[in-house]
């Protein structure tokens, strides 16, 4: 049977994803003559790409207690993650140059991921992976990174560590 | 539905150097941000004690 059609109602605006600003990544090589790491602005050809984490759990089963009990231990490993992004091609920018001496060269990096979607920032240390320029033959071609973590902290949009909250 | 008040923020005005670089300074928890647009367009940011300090190590950074 059909069902007459009402009016849409406006829903609660907190259920509403409402995108004031785009995420962003700002990055930090290591250069000589400068006390505290330069963050600059990495220009972005996409959506930020989201922090992958890498976590693992290991697990030794039956494990046998004297009481008779077979409690199952645990451990979770944490392995940083990985932050995919890609820029604009043009190898004459400055920080693509930097970026790219930073992969081949092993440089430790510092990052801020500003994932203001989320409403939470990545800050931590890393390498650069180079993943070369993407696209095939049609596309206009970009050139793609991979930020490894090596650690990281969340912090929150009031600039506290989110992870010291309990 | 409730209403929030909601307080506007501050208004800040970037200042112009002789390369046409704009920089603002703010301070954050007793330490000294800056925040620098070149005329290009690159954005950089450095935290230090003292502004001058973050400022002078943003231009290094530039030159390098």
């Amino acid at each position: 049977m059909p069902t007459a059609a009402t009016d849409p109602g406006f829903i609660a605006l907190d259920t509403v994803a409402v995108r004031k600003q785009l995420d962003y990544l700002l990055i930090a090589v290591k250069t000589p003559g400068v006390t505290t790491p330069v963050f600059e602005r990495v220009s972005l050809v996409a959506e930020l790409g989201a922090f992958a984490k890498n976590v693992q759990t290991s697990e030794l089963p039956i494990f046998v207690e004297a009481d008779g009990s077979t409690p199952t231990l645990r451990a979770t490993q944490d392995n940083g993650g990985t932050i995919p992004f890609a820029t604009a091609s043009g190898a004459s920018n400055a920080l693509t140059k930097k970026l790219i001496a930073a992969a081949k060269n092993g440089w430790p990096v510092v990052f801020k991921a500003m994932y203001h979607s989320a409403s939470v920032r990545v800050y931590g240390n890393g390498t650069i992976g180079d993943r070369g320029i993407q696209g095939d033959a049609n596309a206009i071609p970009t050139w793609g990174f991979d930020l490894n973590v090596i650690n990281y902290r969340y912090v929150g949009t009031d600039n506290n560590y989110i992870d010291d909250n309990a | 539905m409730t209403k929030t008040d909601a307080t506007p923020a501050p208004v800040i005005k970037p200042k112009k150097d002789k390369d046409g670089n704009s920089y603002y300074s703010e301070e954050v928890n007793g330490q000294h941000k800056v925040y620098l647009t070149t005329k290009g367009g690159r954005q950089l940011e450095n935290t230090a004690d003292t502004a001058d300090e973050a400022y002078q190590n943003i231009l290094t950074y530039l030159k390098a």
